[in-house]
């Protein structure tokens, strides 16, 4: 009895064994496996039937083949000018009168307590307006002679007084403007552009960057990133000085005609990868390398200022040769007018805690100021003398406001006149594109401490930039680690009041 | 008491209803294994299932009859989820009474009966309550066809109150449930007669007092409250709505215009921002009606030659065409528009030089609404080509050859309205005259400079500290 059991236990794994060579079992194996997938290919996998969104847009050949937007847009392009460091609304557009009255006292307790502050520390003391406030144009709007030309260009723009955060370190704010998050690892707007409208110019990338102020943000290159979107959508940051792009010159000893029979020789042989294998990503290489060999002509032509007429120089205040801001906004009026969708501008030093002469809100900050004012207002001149000005948004903001209280940095008085980073309200500006002109949405207290009226978000701002390019924010999505992300998340109204 | 206790039963109907599902199925799983030898003493548990199943479905028919009575459900579907209903009654007694007989003939019409009557009344049952298409809601891409897309308002002055403010609201957060097929707590909101005469309660709408308004005061009831409206999980009203019901409730009545009604500054806002909604909802710079789509292979052959060619947007057949990846447009390149000439409606093409066949060509895109032909060799001549274009809008002819003669033709243009005429042979006292005979056209006449100040350049620095 018992040996006949073992028998039959050995026979059974015998036949277990065996099995597994069996194409019988092989088979019945991977009917249910093969169902499964056929199951997920009729469902559509992630972006079909139960996604509940728009399948992805994205177009591997040529990713930055133009698309149209979901409706009819106003704006074509963007430019947007970032402040990195945050400059003090109440030096130049928040008038408040009433805080000159308490200058020089300690601030009241209620305006501190349960609140955080990146460096103020104990009981600091209110400081007043800093600057000369006039009110200008028809619009009336508050500008202070810290911009005498910006004040010529009022009646232009939509003022939003009342923008909040909830971010007070300069990394962290300025992602959230950017990318929609604090955190690393999101696309930022100007990729979130390019991924829905590509580029409209097919020699020229869709989405520029260009830096002045010596310093990169805070952030980093993630404030223009692309994150979860594929690659080829994050900013290309150019030099204003020497070559534009890094490495965009041909090695010296290589002509054109060589260049380009090696990019022609590279892409037969992706071509017969592509047809062994059909990998979409394959193609996308492919059109990389064209474009990159287009680019090698259009873009040190677009990026060169020199050509430009000595008025415009002069309208702008340039200074050719230099790395500096007004430079770049000379270069955005350029990369807009040949296409391009998305010029990001950020400027730092902006930074006015007091803390040194170049931090102080009295003289660093004055000459920031100057060195801004002529190139912006000669930016929405030129662009509304070419036409442009209609379908350009331009957007002019920091990442934050400032304190109505002189920073005091760790309980002691800094040595000259400063204000602390401040989230609870700041002013950001947009213009053309769509948006009304001589407007001013939003308001803050007697102090310009906390918004009363008209509050907005970086989502509010992000949802209104897209709607002005054609796009639903909620609709213009990603399908990403099982869901579909937006730029805006779960955030974000469309500022219907400053829309024309 | 005798009335509450009818009511209570009907409410049971919802509840009711699972049972002869879930019996009728399980006898037909269990007849379908009837006919296995193992399982052949399973007929009497047959009969109870159907047993009870008919029973269930007696109940669920006497329940439906007393919920039915009051009055909010579509009277078709209702009729017809009725008859299916006591069909499957009937049905499924006489599949009880087959159960245990021979003849299989009868057992399979039955039994076949029975699954498809469940089916049928089942989903006429969700109809009832949960709104027609409700299994396909959510499903594909057309789900957004369901929701009520307001009508824009260009002027909301000007708009009547009642019908143009009010009764979209309404109707995209009341309509669900309110409407001409299903009229919950015999309610309808999607007209004047309807408001007016109230629900199985009475009426809902007392001109002029808000606070007396069940429409109102239902409105503003804790979520939490069992009569607030809508109810919870539903979309709610939200907060500048329900001021706009206030505002309309206390001061105005149904014919009154927007404008004839008085206005706090809070109420003015939001009504403002009714209108520029609408605004950015409406398409910017597009001739009125459509064009058949132009054809892919003829896109295909103009981007080949370099150019950019987009729809307006990804719904519409209007072509926006840019020839800025192409350095120097020629007339051969231009010539290829003949191909989209009805669908064109945006047009860069700026820094070319062009033969008159090309301007002629270009006149001929009946539906341009926006030309950008910048720093071109455009002169007066060439430019009488584009005037009989009764679409265009905008006009960008900076840095072209026209002269003070060749800007006034542009009056021609009917529909014109910004027209850019810097860096032209047009001297700047000859604006004035243009625009005089261009009353209605916004007219940029360039040249714009910003003055050089002293401290536009100058660093402020601090007094230098004495040691």
């Amino acid at each position: 009895m018992s040996s006949n059991k073992q028998h039959r236990l050995f026979r059974e794994a015998h036949s277990k064994q065996l099995e597994l060579e069996t194409r019988r079992l092989f088979l019945k194996e991977c009917l249910l496996g093969m169902g499964g997938l056929a199951m997920g290919s009729i469902l559509g996998g992630c972006n079909g039937l139960f996604s509940g969104s728009d399948a992805d847009i994205f177009n591997a050949a040529n990713p930055l083949l133009p698309r149209a937007p979901q409706f009819a847009a106003k704006a074509k392009s963007v430019i947007y000018l970032h402040m990195a460091g945050a400059p003090s609304q109440l030096e130049l557009f928040d008038y408040k009168p009433d805080l000159m009255k308490l200058d020089g006292q300690d601030c009241p307790q209620s305006l501190l307590e349960g609140k955080k502050f990146a460096f103020i520390r104990g009981v600091p003391k209110m400081m007043g307006p800093q600057a000369v406030f006039r009110q200008r144009g028809e619009s009336g709007a508050w500008v202070s002679d810290h911009l005498p030309h910006f004040a010529t260009v009022a009646d232009e723009v939509s003022f939003l007084k009342a923008v909040q955060t909830d971010q007070f370190n300069h990394g962290p704010a300025q992602l959230l403007m950017h990318t929609g998050t604090p955190r690393l690892g999101r696309p930022s707007i100007g990729s979130w552009v390019t991924y829905g409208l590509g580029s409209e110019n097919q020699n020229l990338p869709g989405f520029v960057v260009l830096t002045s102020g010596g310093k990169f943000p805070d952030a980093g290159k993630s404030v223009w990133g692309s994150g979860f979107l594929p690659s080829v959508y994050q900013g290309v940051q150019c030099r204003s000085e020497g070559d534009p792009v890094l490495f965009i010159k041909d090695p010296a000893g290589m002509d054109r005609d060589l260049r380009k029979a090696s990019i022609d020789a590279i892409n037969e042989v992706n071509q017969l990868s592509y047809q062994e294998f059909h990998d979409p990503e394959t193609l996308s290489r492919i059109s990389q390398y064209e474009m990159a060999y287009r680019m090698q002509i259009s873009v040190p032509d677009v990026m060169n200022i020199n050509d430009e007429p000595a008025y415009i120089h002069e309208m702008y205040g340039t200074r050719p040769g230099k790395a500096c801001f007004a430079n770049n906004v000379l270069l955005a009026r350029k990369l807009v007018e040949k296409g391009v969708r998305f010029v990001q501008l950020f400027d730092w030093g902006w930074d006015s805690h007091g803390t040194d002469e170049n931090l102080a809100i009295d003289y660093g900050f004055v000459n920031k100021c100057r060195s801004m004012d002529k190139p912006v207002t000669a930016l929405l001149l030129d662009l509304k003398q070419r036409g442009l000005l209609d379908e350009t948004l331009v957007v002019w903001g920091g990442e934050f406001g400032r304190t109505p209280m002189q920073e005091n940095r760790d309980g002691k008085k800094n040595p000259f006149k400063g204000r602390d980073h401040h989230t609870e309200a700041f002013t950001i500006w947009m213009a053309g594109g769509g948006i009304k002109r001589g407007m001013s949405y939003g308001e803050t207290d007697e102090i310009g401490y906390a918004a009363v009226s008209g509050k907005t978000t970086a989502f509010d701002i992000q949802a209104t930039i897209l709607n002005q390019l054609g796009f639903d924010h909620e609709k213009l999505t990603y399908q990403f680690q099982g869901r579909p992300f937006r730029l805006t998340d779960v955030h974000g109204k469309v500022i219907n009041e400053i829309i024309a | 008491m005798i009335d509450a206790l009818l009511n209570f039963t009907g409410h049971l109907h919802p509840l009711l209803v699972h049972l002869p599902i879930g019996f009728l199925l399980l006898a037909l799983v269990l007849q379908w294994l009837r006919a296995r030898k193992k399982y052949a003493g399973i007929v009497p548990a047959i009969r109870i299932a159907y047993g009870l199943g008919s029973l269930s479905a007696f109940a669920s028919c006497i329940s439906g009859w007393l919920l039915s009575g009051s009055g909010e459900y579509d009277p078709e579907t209702l009729s017809l989820h009725k008859w299916m209903g006591i069909s499957l009654a009937i049905v499924s007694a006489a599949g009880f009474y087959f159960s245990k007989k021979p003849e299989k003939r009868w057992r399979i019409i039955i039994g076949t009966t029975v699954f498809v009557l469940v089916m049928i009344t089942g989903h006429l049952g969700g109809t009832l309550t949960h709104g027609e298409g409700f299994l396909i809601k959510g499903i594909g891409k057309n789900n957004s066809d369901s929701s009520v897309m307001r009508k824009p308002i260009a002027n909301v002055e000007e708009a009547a109150a009642f019908a143009d403010v009010i009764q979209p609201l309404l109707i995209e957060k009341c309509g669900n449930c309110h409407n001409a097929k299903k009229q919950k707590g015999g309610l309808r909101l999607d007209g004047k007669e309807w408001v007016l005469k109230g629900g199985k309660d009475g009426k809902i709408y007392e001109p002029g007092k808000a606070e007396a308004s069940e429409l109102y005061k239902r409105v503003i009831l804790d979520p939490l409250e069992e009569k607030h409206m809508p109810p919870k999980g539903k979309p709610q009203l939200t907060e500048k709505e329900i001021l706009l019901l206030h505002w309309w409730i206390s001061e105005g009545d149904f014919e009154k215009k927007v404008k004839d009604i008085p206005q706090n500054p809070k109420e003015k806002e939001i009504l403002l921002a009714l209108q520029s909604a609408a605004a950015a909802q409406e398409k910017p710079m597009l001739p009125e009606g459509t064009v058949s789509k132009a054809s892919a292979s003829v896109i295909e052959t103009l981007q080949k030659a370099g150019i950019t060619v987009v729809p307006v947007s990804s719904e519409s057949s209007f072509l926006s065409v840019n020839f800025v990846s192409i350095p120097k447009a020629d007339d051969a390149t231009v010539a290829l528009l003949s191909k989209i000439r009805p669908q064109l409606v945006w047009l860069k093409l700026g820094y070319a030089n062009l033969s008159a066949a090309s301007w002629k060509l270009i006149g001929s895109c009946d539906n341009l609404t926006r030309i950008s032909i910048e720093h071109t060799n455009l002169d007066d001549q060439s430019l009488a080509y584009l005037l009989s274009l009764q679409q265009l809008q905008y006009l960008n002819l900076v840095a072209t050859k026209i002269t003070e003669k060749g800007a006034q033709q542009l009056e021609k243009l009917p529909k014109l309205q910004q027209l850019y005429l810097g860096q032209n042979n047009i001297a700047s006292g000859e604006f004035a005259a243009i625009q005089k005979r261009l009353n209605k056209v916004k007219i940029d006449s360039g040249n714009y400079h910003v003055e050089n100040l002293v401290t536009d350049t100058q660093l402020l620095k601090p007094a230098p500290v004495k040691k």
